[in-house]
């Protein structure tokens, strides 16, 4: 399964397509829109926000791609609109009031553990479930952690995607990674809550 | 982009991260997206017609809003120069304006017609219901001095002045509850 940046689009389809031709604007989408909709799901933790951002994602694609140059692959210039439109609700001031209640990047709240106690899967390592470890994440950390770790963003560039430091990329990333690794670690490696 | 060579000699690639980045990368790149193409036009063209609507719209409740503040001003001038009107009025008068009774008779359709509103509508806009407040004021203050003069008989030219008042102050009135109508139909 391709990454949303590495599809490789035909030329010809998307001059069809900016010339408004219905059949390669559908062949089009056919072609970017689960990597783009899998893009923005692990962006975002709710399963309805992702389809409002998929929306707004697809439907720039198709009002811009006019504008699009052809410099990038077209995949790469989809995912920097979706990680665009991702980051603009995760920095808008709806989210962020919501991100004070909950101490975001701080220490999980006590609802927020319970949940993910509750979520824990058996004490099984190979039974891990990676997206669950995703979901326990806070939002800011999780997009950090994607960009960084799998569509190969660097700190700068996410920095500047959050119009914040590289430091704070930097920590976003360090405090995501030892969460993971945290819900990664084998059970039996950790120390029994009771003498034995 | 960075790469694996970021890393430092100094800060070795760390197995455990390399190994939480190397699930995150196993998970499926690709998910069914939530509606197909034909869906995704429909779902467009609704927007589209929302967005015209609401272009469409936003004059119809600007010309409402405007139509409320500009009967709200008629009536708050009237109430302004109503104590020079009043005093006016209360002077003794040997003749009652005979064009008088045409503006009696509106008021009562008027009365008749405000009658089938709530006392306090669910939804007001502070400006005009301040306005409509100070009418009903001022007519049941006319009202009261109307029974007192009649109930005393002093003077029937000053009781015709002031059931020519309260017919003004009706009118008004319905002028300001007819315009606040339109706004919330507008809405």
């Amino acid at each position: 399964m391709p990454r949303l940046a590495d599809i490789q689009i035909d030329d010809e389809l998307i001059l069809r397509a900016r010339c408004g031709e219905q059949e390669a604007q559908e062949q089009l989408y056919a072609a970017v829109a689960p990597a783009t909709f899998g893009l923005i799901r692990r962006m975002v933790s709710s399963r309805a926000l992702a389809e409002d951002l998929f929306q707004e994602t697809m439907i720039t694609v198709f009002e811009q791609i006019g504008t699009f140059r052809g410099e990038a692959p077209l995949g790469s210039w989809i995912r920097q609109i979706a990680v665009s439109k991702c980051l603009m609700y995760l920095r808008s001031p709806w989210h962020r009031a919501r991100l004070a209640l909950e101490q975001d990047g701080e220490e999980p709240s006590l609802s927020r553990k319970v949940v993910a106690a509750l979520l824990q899967p058996e004490p099984r390592a190979e039974r891990l479930d990676v997206e669950r470890a995703l979901a326990s994440l806070s939002p800011t950390a999780r997009a950090v952690v994607w960009l960084y770790d799998v569509e190969g963003y660097s700190h700068e560039e996410i920095a500047r995607a959050f119009g914040r430091s590289v430091s704070f990329s930097k920590s976003q990333l360090a405090r995501g990674r030892a969460r993971l690794r945290a819900w990664f670690e084998p059970q039996a490696d950790r120390q029994p809550c009771t003498p034995t | 982009m960075h790469s694996d060579l970021n890393e430092s000699p100094r800060n070795p690639p760390r197995t455990a991260s390399a190994e939480v980045a190397r699930r995150l990368r196993d998970l499926p790149a690709e998910l069914r997206p939530p509606y197909d193409f034909d869906e995704f036009r429909r779902r467009v063209r609704q927007r589209r017609l929302r967005r015209q609507t609401a272009l469409t719209r936003w004059p119809l409740a600007a010309a409402a809003a405007g139509l409320v503040a500009i009967v709200a001003g008629i009536a708050f001038w009237g109430r302004v120069t109503e104590p020079q009107l009043l005093a006016d009025s209360m002077q003794p008068v040997t003749d009652p304006q005979p064009e008088a009774a045409p503006m009696r008779e509106s008021a009562e359709r008027a009365e008749r017609w405000l009658l089938q509103f709530p006392h306090e509508p669910v939804v007001v806009r502070v400006g005009t219901q301040f306005v409509v407040t100070e009418l009903e004021d001022q007519i049941a203050w006319v009202d009261d001095t109307l029974t007192d003069e009649q109930f005393h008989a002093v003077d029937p030219s000053r009781i015709a002045a002031l059931r020519d008042e309260r017919a003004r102050l009706v009118n008004s009135l319905a002028k300001v509850r007819y315009a606040q109508t339109l706004a919330a139909q507008a809405r």
